[in-house]
This record gives C-alpha cells, structure tokens and sequence, in this order.
C-alpha cells in the first residue's frame, strides 16, 4: 500500500539522520542541536542543483555532502571550544542562523516559497531509468540508508570509534595519552553532517517540494530524541527510535483524538517521553551510555 | 536620520527591559542547580496565561490577574523543581540530562496551553489603540512600557537587596559558589533551591504577562522569549546576576540597531551571531569573570 | 453508498487558526448541501501546514480511507501534494495556494485568486488615486505574502509608482518602532500591510502610536483581522468578495467571522459534491479520471465566492480581485 511505503521512506531518511546523529551525541558525548541544519543544507542542494541547473540527482548529493561538509567544518571549529551545555546553545544559534538564511536569502531559496518541482533520480547513461514510483525510491533510499548504517558501524567499531569513546568519557585522560582530541571531535562531525545531508537530498528528491519550515530547531530537537528514546550508542538502537517516533504520530491518528489537537497531543508524548526517558531511562531503550 | 536614534534606543531599552526579567531568573536557577533551564520560557507563558485566563475569562480585575498570574509561573516553576529536577538531582544526573528533561518539559506544557486555549493570538490589554504615549528625547514610549520598565528595575532593585542583605540571599550565594561548602555548613539546599525556582519563575512570571499587556501571547511565545534570555546571560557571564541584565541590554542594543543597519527579517540571526561572537572571543561574558 | 472526500488542514501549529476555521466552512457546506445521489463523509487530517506531513496524510487518506477527492490548503502542502495526486489519479483542489504551480498537471486545482490579478488591480487602483511613493511592511517567511509582493514588483515596472521602503519582518514579531523609525521620516504617501493578526493590527497600532498618521492599505489583510474597526476608512484589495449570506451564515452558526480561505474551502467541496453526483449514478462511485474531468468542466457553479465560478484550462478558478473599503466597522466593495 502506497500509505506504507511513504512511511517506509520516511523511515529510510529519518533513520540517516538519527545514525548520524548518534555518532557525535551517542558515540562522542557532545550534545549537538543544529543537524536540522545539515539536512536542510543537503535537501536545498540538491533542489537547487536540479531545478535551476538541470545537474543529476546523484552528482547533486555529492554537491550536497561537498557544501554541507565545509559548513560543518566550520561551525565544528566553532563550536569545538566549547564544552556541554555550552555546546548545545551554541548549537542552537547555528541552527537558527541557518534557518534564517533559508528563510531571507530569496534570491537563492525562494524563502517561504520553498522551491517545487524536484524531480526524482534519475539514472542516464543509457539506462535512462526514473525512480518515480515510490517503491523504486523506497529501494533507492533504503540501500543508501543501509550503506550509512553501515559506515556507521565500521566507525564506531574501528579504533577511531574507540576513541570517540574515550573522548566521551572522560577526554581529558586520553588527551595526556596524546591524542588530539579536537581532531577526533572535528572528524566525526563533519562526517555526520554530510551523512545528515544525503538524507537531506533525498528528500527533497521524494517530495519533490522543500520549504525552510522542515529544517527549524524544531527538526534537530525531534531528531535528538530519537536517539534518545532508542538508545544512545547504539545504531539500532537509532532505527528503533526512528520507526517509533515516525509511526507514533500515524497510531495516533487511528486512536481517535479530535483531530484538532492530535498534534498538540503528540507534542505533550513527546515531551513527556523526554522527561520519562531522563528521569528514569537516560540511556534510552537500546543504548548503553547515559548523557 | 538622527531623529531614529532616540527611538532606537527608548525600544532598544523596553526590549531589553523584558529580557532581563527572564535572564535574572534564568541566572539565579542556574547559579545553583548549574543546568540550563530551558522550561524557563514556558513558565513566563504561564505567567502571562494565568493573568489572561483570570482578566478575560473570569473578568478578574488587572491587579488580581497579574498576581493569579505570577502565582501560577512560580506554582509550576516550584511543581517542576519538585517533581523533575530535584530528583534528578538526587539521581545524580548531569547537566546535559537536565537540560534534555527541561526541554520536554517545555515541550509538553507548551501544548497543554495550545489545547486549553487555543494556538491563537490573544492580547492581555484591555483599551486597545488608545493608549497614552509619552515623548522622550524624540522617541516615543506607550503608558504600559513605562510601567513595564518601572516594573523592571524595581524587580532588579529588590532582587539585589534580597541578594545582599538577607540570609535567603546569602545562602543562595553560598550555593552559588559551591553547593557541597554549603550543605556542609548547614544550608538547606533543597530548600533554599525551592525558594530560588519560586522567586525566578515568578519573575519570569512578569515577564510574560508585560508582554502580553504591551503586544500579546501565544503558546509558543516561551521558547523565543527563553533563547533570548540565555543570550543575554551567556554575553553577561554565567551565573552573574547583574550580569544577566547587562547582556540583555547589550543584547537588545545591538538587536535594534542591527535591524536599523541590516534589515527586519535578519533579527534572529544577529541575535545568535552576538552569541556565537561572545562565546567564542569573551566566553566569560563581558564582565569576564571566572567561574 | 458513500463516498469519501479527503480534506488535510492545518489543523494545529501556526496557522491552526484559518485551518479550524476553514475546517468549520467546509462542514457547514455539506450541511447545506441536501438531496444527494451518494452519502458523503468528510475525512479530515491535520498536517500542520507542513509539506511532509501533507504527503503523508494525502498517502493515508487516499490508500487508507480510499477517498475519491482531496482537499488541501496552502502552497507548502499544495506543492507537495500535487505530485501525489498526480501520480495517483486524485483530483485534488487546493483553496490557499498563492503559488499557481500547485495547480500544475491534470488532477490539480486551485480555487484561490493568483496573486498576480491582486497585484494589477492595486496598482491600477494606486495609478487612479495618483498616489505614487508607497511603503511596505512585509511579513517575510509567509508564502502568501512574498507571492503577492513578488507580483506586486512586476506590476509596479514601467509604472511611476515608487516603492519607497519595504520592510520586512519575521512572523512573531512583536516589536515594529525600530522598523516603525526608519521610514517616519520618508515621503510615504501610503504604507501596505502586508501581514495578518496579529502583526497587522500590532504594526498599525505602533505606527499610529509613533506619529506615522499616513494612510494605510492592504492586499487581502484586513479583512480578517481580529480588530476591523483599525482600519475605518482605508481601502484595500480583495481576492474574489465572500457573499453575504456566506458571511451571515457562518457567524449565525458559529459566533465567529469566516477567516481568509474559509469561503474558498465552501465552495471546493461543493464543487467536488457537484462534479461527483453530475457523474455518477448513486450506486457506483465514479472512477477517478469521471470525476476529475467533471471537476474541470464545472460551470455556472453559484457560491459563497460569487456567480458561474469555473477552472481555466491550467485548473485555476476564474475569479477576480476587488476593492474594497471599511465603512461602518464592514467591508464595502467599491469598485
């Protein structure tokens, strides 16, 4: 049913961003809240790329993971100084000047706008296939979410990953072991804000629409607690999260709230969920590592 | 064009007025439990939603409204130290898990006032158009911004006498500075905590219904309201009381006359760019003082 | 035998105000309608005003509920519908869309004026009143206010009206003197609001406030405001002119003054009951493309909207722009 494989894609895309997300809050311990940004950076990318300049769906998330990768670079050196809470407000501004800059910058977003019109991938070179039905694109999304699940994986079990966590339980002592740990911390950022852009493309390619209002704070504080609610540290642990979180708002809409304040409702789930999870459950579901 | 700089700087001191309502309770919840309270913001919705509900659905008096109004914010800031954060505090959890908690907290109350009165805009005053105005130096200020500016510095007045000359003020201090010292000496921590999320809500409390006397309130009026709060405490210094109003006055200096120079829209962004500036080239506030 | 029509509205977040109350419009028509071939139910969904969630509801409602017609609101959910009704062979009518690409492709409508008739119509209007130095305040991250500003820059070319200052803000701002300060002091002779409540009527109020007494106006605006009487006296244009008997109905109902959309949201469904039971026969229900090309051969329909409403060949309704001036606390059309 087309009903389950749109959710399915959903879930494809959220997941990228949740694994990506995982690797700095789970693996390494710092509390990021701008990845709302890096999405929105790939999704713009590519609706750019394509609309304006005809370039092909596959090169534009490369272009997409290029852009995102030097903003990253630059906001991890920014926010590179700065420890715990700290971190995560600084994060919050950057998030929020991006969003602004969405929103303002017309001449290059179209701003509330948004940009229509996103045509799906498309395969030349002689194959000239379209991944326009949704269970093509669903297959598409799902083996490039797999492939991130998987880098993932080897990451944070590779000595690098040990590192990160090492880094996230207490840095200073690897620190007088010799490792520059802003190195390690920069690294694994940018690696996940590219990630989050790729997710990012894809979307923008499947609902062939984008406006700045997908990639607010909003975005980057529902994408935490997914992690949060799956399990910390844990790549499963952040597709668990993902498919609850995402069918969560679907159950609710069979269980018969007026739908005036279903969405209201969710928030009051989600919120408390939060609360619940850290009062009593701070390594989430899955996860091994409390905040 | 130098007749706008008087104007500039009369809103410019409203603004920051209203911020420093919110930065002084933010500061003086951090200087002792040392998280970042980000259910800060809805409280002062609560403020303005108590006075709302009493003023228009009850059709209370002003002066009733307002205080039903400041009891309420420092009810629920009082529920949530009693019910969330303090045995959190007791489970030993960090900051970062505090923080998370708080944001859900924020998130869910933020709907329940959605639910129970509706996402709309409403407006706490009552002879709407016809307010008197003042003229100052060639700027001019509305009747209900000078109470709230009186309002302000009288709240800041007093909250520096309670600082210095009480006990409450010096045992607040006192944990302030190192909570273990105090508890070994023999203050009431939880207590003295207790009072300290009273008196700081209830101060937001006033923040929140002087905006809805001057423009009006919404449900999701909390989180804006809120990162501009911690802005002007990070730029006055963590934890520095005085120093939180400082930083909003700077902060809502540098706001309005960014729009002047820049543009409208662009307002978010600037606000955030001051932050990131400040914690990354004075990240002990202005007055830098080590913590 | 029933057939279901699906409708996905703001229904929370921050446009739930026009949402609910279009949500209420759209019950009150079928109220209204009687005597029908099939039994009809409403499906409706809430999708924040989102595109993806507009996705996803249209999704749920077209392979849960198996609706036979759809409803949107807005360019975000338009936008992202419309490759979604394409693709699955569902007619569906956007009544807020302010970007007429939402109407692109056969199984697309939008019953909404384009921005670009609001745009000539108050340039014209500008050109008759020999006004010529115009302000703006613009709310910036509303679509449906850059769609009209953007058609209002083309209109203005090769006119001698000068847009003087144009202001921009961010819906939830409070706070418009410094704004307010820079263009006091400019030869203005008329300023355009282009914001809804409540930056509308708070922007008003701290013009006034400030000294600024020049005449203000507006593209769609005042009209739904929470505080009408603001605005005695000024002139403004409107998109296609509410009946009253709409108007008087939906406050008799409901105690509350029909908002921006909501006469749009009257007549769609009705226009998907009326292309619905033109082509069907009350025991099978139409296949999609019957209904769809009953949709777009729809004629001297009569609404809340006005007289012989019809779609264009690109399937935007026929309607025109209005001026209009409040007199006496209402609207008045003038011209």
């Amino acid at each position: 049913m087309e009903y389950l494989i749109h959710l399915a894609i959903l879930i494809s895309i959220w997941s990228m961003l949740a694994v990506s997300l995982n690797l700095i809050v789970g693996y390494t311990g710092i509390l990021s809240m701008t990845h709302a940004a890096f999405f929105g950076l790939g999704a713009y990318a590519t609706a750019i790329s394509m609309t304006i300049h005809d370039i092909n769906f596959f090169l534009s998330v490369l272009i997409g993971i290029f852009v995102t990768g030097v903003v990253a670079l630059i906001f991890g050196l920014i926010l590179s100084r700065f420890r715990g809470d700290i971190y995560a407000i600084a994060s919050f501004g950057l998030n929020i000047i991006v969003f602004s800059i969405f929103l303002n910058w017309q001449e290059l977003t179209r701003g509330p706008l948004g940009i229509p019109g996103i045509s799906r991938p498309e395969i030349g070179f002689g194959l000239d296939f379209i991944f326009k039905s949704n269970l093509h694109f669903l297959i598409l999304v799902a083996v490039f979410a797999f492939i991130i699940y998987l880098i993932s994986e080897y990451v944070v079990n590779s000595s690098f990953g040990r590192v990160l966590q090492a880094i996230r339980e207490k840095e200073q002592t690897i620190q007088v072991f010799g490792y520059k740990t802003h190195f390690f911390k920069l690294t694994i950022f940018v690696i996940s804000a590219m990630m989050a852009s790729v997710a990012g493309s894809f979307f923008a390619s499947y609902i062939t629409f984008i406006d700045p209002s997908t990639f607010s704070l909003n975005e980057s504080i529902f994408i935490l607690a997914i992690i949060i609610l799956g399990g910390l540290s844990n790549n499963k642990g952040a597709f668990i999260g993902t498919v609850f979180l995402i069918l969560l708002p679907e159950i609710l809409r069979f269980v018969g709230f007026p739908t005036d304040i279903a969405a209201q409702m969710r928030q009051i789930v989600y919120g408390l969920l939060l609360v619940g999870l850290m009062m009593y459950r701070p390594q989430g579901l899955l996860g091994k590592f409390r905040l | 064009m130098d007749s706008i700089i008087p104007q500039l700087i009369v809103n410019s001191i409203i603004a920051g007025s209203i911020y420093s309502l919110v930065a002084l309770g933010f500061n003086l919840i951090f200087g002792t439990t040392k998280f970042f309270n980000l259910a800060h913001g809805v409280v002062a919705a609560i403020g303005g939603y108590g006075a709302f509900a009493m003023l228009k659905m009850f059709d209370q008096n002003i002066l009733i409204s307002i205080i039903f109004g400041i009891v309420a914010a420092a009810f629920f800031g009082w529920l949530s130290e009693k019910l969330i954060y303090r045995p959190m505090r007791k489970n030993k959890s960090s900051g970062t898990v505090m923080l998370v908690a708080s944001l859900g907290l924020f998130t869910a109350l933020q709907a329940v006032i959605a639910i129970i009165f509706t996402s709309q805009f409403k407006t706490l005053s009552t002879n709407v158009g016809r307010t008197k105005v003042y003229e100052i130096f060639g700027g001019i200020i509305t009747e209900t911004q000078v109470v709230i500016l009186v309002t302000a510095i009288l709240i800041m007045i007093g909250l520096g006498l309670m600082m210095k000359f009480t006990k409450l003020g010096k045992a607040i201090k006192a944990i302030s500075d190192d909570e273990e010292v105090a508890k070994i000496v023999g203050i009431n921590t939880n207590k003295v905590i207790a009072k300290v999320f009273i008196i700081g809500s209830a101060i937001a409390g006033v923040a929140g219904i002087a905006i809805g006397f001057d423009t009006g309130i919404e449900p999701t009026m909390g989180m804006g309201l809120l990162l501009k709060g911690v802005i002007a405490v990070i730029i006055g210094g963590v934890g520095n009381v005085y120093g939180g109003v400082a930083g909003a006055f700077f902060l809502s200096f540098v706001e309005n006359f960014g729009i002047w120079k820049i543009s409208g829209e662009w307002k978010d962004a600037i606000a955030f760019t001051v932050l990131l500036l400040f914690l990354i080239f004075r990240p002990g506030g202005i007055f830098n003082k080590k913590k | 035998m029933t057939v279901k029509i699906g409708v996905t509205l703001p229904l929370t977040g921050d446009v739930a105000m026009l949402g609910q109350n279009s949500k209420k419009a759209i019950e009150m028509a079928m109220e209204d309608i009687t005597d029908t071939k099939y039994n009809y139910e409403i499906v409706f969904e809430d999708d924040q005003f989102k595109p993806s969630v507009g996705v996803t509801t249209v999704n749920k409602l077209i392979s849960v509920d198996k609706v036979s017609a759809l409803l949107s609101f807005g360019s975000p959910v338009g936008n992202s519908v419309n490759p979604v009704a394409e693709s699955q062979e569902v007619a569906h009518i956007n009544f807020f869309a302010s970007d007429m690409n939402v109407a692109n492709g056969l199984y697309n409508f939008v019953n909404y004026t384009p921005p670009y008739k609001d745009a000539k119509l108050f340039v014209s209007e500008l050109q008759r009143r020999e006004i010529k130095n115009l302000g703006i305040f613009e709310v910036q991250d509303n679509p449906g206010a850059a769609a009209i500003t953007q058609a209002l820059e083309e209109e203005i070319k090769g006119t001698d009206i000068n847009i003087v200052a144009n202001k921009k803000f961010n819906t939830g701002t409070r706070d418009f003197r410094t704004l307010i300060s820079e263009v006091k002091n400019e030869n203005i002779d008329i300023y355009l609001l282009q914001a809804s409540s409540p930056e509308l009527e708070i922007v008003y109020k701290q013009m006034r406030e400030m000294g600024v007494q020049v005449p203000v106006t507006s593209i769609e605006t005042f009209e739904f405001s929470s505080d009408i009487s603001l605005f005695e006296g000024s002139w403004y244009v409107n998109a296609a002119d509410p009946e009253k008997w709409f108007v008087d109905e939906y406050i008799s109902r409901y105690s509350d003054s029909p908002k921006f959309g909501a006469a749009n949201g009257y007549d769609s469904i009705q226009i998907i009951v009326r292309a619905i039971e033109k082509v069907g026969n009350g025991k099978t229900i139409p296949t999609n493309e019957k209904i769809r090309d009953s949709i777009q051969n729809t004629k001297s329909f009569d609404g809340a909207l006005g007289k012989n409403l019809k779609f264009d060949d690109d399937g935007i309704v026929v309607s025109d722009a209005v001026v209009r001036e409040i007199q006496g606390g209402s609207p008045v059309t003038i011209k």
